[in-house]
C-alpha cells in the first residue's frame, strides 16, 4: 500500500504514538482535543481524516464517511457540531473533527465557536470521544480552553508536496509558550513564535488515495459553497424577508403582506429563500411611510 | 558568609565555600594520585605519606556523611581500618585499597551532587503527554 507507511499509517510514528496516548486519555474521561493548525492547502483535513480513519481502524471501525450529505465525524462549520458529536456517541465513533470550512470569515464565528467548544467539554466529557479542530491558526482558540488543560497536542503543518506533508508536534507547555510569543510579537513577526518555540517531534503524513482525495474535496467544496452562496448574496446586496423586516422594523408577515400586495417578484432564490433588491426596500420604505401619514 | 576584603555585601552560601573547597581537596588528591602512578609505573616503591594525608583530609570531610550512610558492621569495621591506615600509618595502602578509597570519595562526591554535571532530566519529549505532565500540567 503506498498511501500507508509500513506501520500501517498515512503519518509516521511520532503522531502515532501520541495519537494512542490521547485516546487513552479519553478513555479514562480526560477532556481532550487535539489541534491542527496551518495555512490554507496544508492538508489539515486531510491529515485530520487519516487520523480518524487509523482511530476507526483500531475500534473496528470503517474508514470516515465523506459523502456530503452524511457526514457523522466531520463537523463542517459550528452549526453541525453538537448534531455530530451527538451521532458519534449514538454510532460508537471515537473521533470526530470540527473543520472550519470558511466559518471564519462570519462575523462572530471564533465567539462561538469557542462558546460551543467550552460548552462542548463541559456537556460531553463522558462521552469519551476525541475532538480533533482543524483551523488556519489555533491563537483564535479561547483562553478559557487551555486554562482549562482541553488542547493537548498542536499538530502545526508547515509545508505540504505533491506527495507529502510535514508537521510539527508541540506539547500543551510548548503551546502556552508559543501563545505567550504571539502576544509578544507584533502582526508581521507573529509566525516567528514557532521558530521561538522547540516542537516536540516532527514527522511527515502521505496524501489521501485519489479517490477519498475527490471524496473529500467534494465534501469540503459542499461545506464551502454554502458560505460561497451566502457572501455572494451579501455581495449583490440582496434582502431576504427576514432581512427586509428587521431593516424596516416591522413583522415578518407584515412584509410577506405588503409583498404580495405589491406584487413584487423577487430577484433569486438560493435553498427556498426569496431574496429581494435594494430597491424592493425603498419601495416598501415609502409605502409605509404614506400609510404612516394616511392614518 | 560576607566577603570584607571584597567590599561587597553579598554573602555566598556556606554550601557553596565548602563544596569549593572539596573541588580543590579532590584536585590535589587526583594530582597526588597521578604522581604516585607515575612513580610505581617508573618501578620505584614511592612514598605514600602525602597521597594518605591527601586522602585523609578529604576522609575527613566526608566522614559525617559516610558514618550516616553506612551503617552495617561490615561497612563500619572496614571504614575504621582504612582510617587507621591513613592516619596511624599502621600498614601501607594496597594500590588497589588506594583505588578504592578513591573511587568511593568520587562515588560520594557526585551523590552529593558536588561533582555531577548531568543534572539535566531526561524524558522522553516526542510523548506530548509526559512532556506536560513534566511542565505541571495534569
Amino acid at each position: 500500500m503506498g498511501y500507508l507507511y509500513e506501520y500501517g499509517t498515512a503519518f509516521t510514528k511520532s503522531l502515532k504514538k501520541n495519537i494512542d496516548i490521547q485516546l487513552e486519555r479519553v478513555e479514562n474521561k480526560r477532556a481532550s482535543m487535539i489541534v491542527i493548525d496551518g495555512a490554507v492547502g496544508t492538508g489539515k483535513t486531510t491529515l485530520a481524516v487519516e487520523i480518524m480513519d487509523y482511530i476507526n481502524s483500531k475500534t473496528g471501525k470503517d474508514k470516515v464517511i465523506l459523502n456530503p450529505k452524511e457526514h457523522p465525524q466531520i463537523a463542517l462549520g459550528g452549526k453541525e457540531f453538537i448534531g455530530c458529536f451527538n451521532k458519534c456517541y449514538k454510532e460508537g465513533y471515537k473521533v470526530l473533527t470540527y473543520d472550519e470550512g470558511g466559518d471564519f470569515s462570519k462575523r462572530g464565528a471564533i465567539t462561538k465557536l469557542n462558546r460551543t467548544l467550552n460548552r462542548a467539554f463541559e456537556t460531553y466529557r463522558g462521552f469519551k470521544i476525541l475532538v480533533i479542530i482543524c483551523l488556519p491558526n489555533f491563537s483564535i482558540l479561547d483562553s478559557l480552553l487551555f486554562e482549562n488543560e482541553i488542547p493537548r497536542l498542536l499538530v502545526h503543518i508547515t509545508d505540504r508536496s505533491k506527495y507529502q506533508g510535514e508537521y510539527f508536534l508541540y506539547s500543551l507547555s510548548q503551546m502556552n509558550w508559543l501563545r505567550y510569543w504571539f502576544n509578544k510579537l507584533n502582526v508581521a513577526t507573529r509566525k516567528k513564535a514557532f521558530s521561538y518555540v522547540l516542537p516536540n517531534a516532527k514527522g511527515h503524513f502521505k496524501n489521501l488515495p485519489p479517490m477519498r482525495e475527490k471524496e473529500l474535496d467534494k465534501l469540503s467544496t459542499a461545506g464551502k459553497s454554502k458560505v460561497w452562496k451566502e457572501t455572494e448574496i451579501q455581495l449583490e446586496g440582496l434582502y431576504s424577508y427576514k432581512e427586509l423586516a428587521k431593516a424596516l422594523n416591522i413583522t415578518h408577515q407584515h412584509v410577506r403582506t405588503k409583498v404580495n400586495k405589491l406584487k413584487i417578484k423577487h430577484v433569486r432564490m438560493i435553498d427556498r429563500v426569496k431574496y429581494f433588491d435594494k430597491s424592493v426596500f425603498d419601495k416598501l420604505n415609502d409605502t409605509l411611510r404614506k400609510d404612516k401619514n394616511t392614518r | 558568609m560576607v566577603n570584607f576584603e571584597n567590599e561587597t555585601t553579598v554573602s555566598t552560601p556556606a554550601g557553596d565555600i565548602v563544596k569549593i573547597l572539596w573541588l580543590q581537596k579532590r584536585e590535589d588528591l587526583h594530582n597526588e594520585l597521578e604522581k604516585y602512578n607515575k612513580l610505581k609505573a617508573l618501578s620505584t616503591e614511592p612514598e605514600q605519606a602525602v597521597l594518605k594525608s591527601k586522602i585523609g583530609s578529604l576522609l575527613i570531610e566526608l566522614l559525617p556523611y559516610l558514618e550516616r550512610k553506612q551503617t552495617t558492621p561490615e561497612q563500619k569495621e572496614k571504614r575504621e581500618s582504612q582510617i587507621k591506615k591513613i592516619f596511624f600509618n599502621e600498614d601501607e595502602l594496597e594500590p588497589s585499597e588506594i583505588l578504592d578509597i578513591v573511587l568511593e570519595i568520587n562515588k560520594i562526591l557526585d551523590e552529593l551532587r558536588v561533582t555531577r554535571i548531568d543534572t539535566r532530566v531526561r524524558y522522553d519529549r516526542s510523548n506530548v503527554e509526559e512532556d506536560n505532565r513534566r511542565q505541571g500540567y495534569s
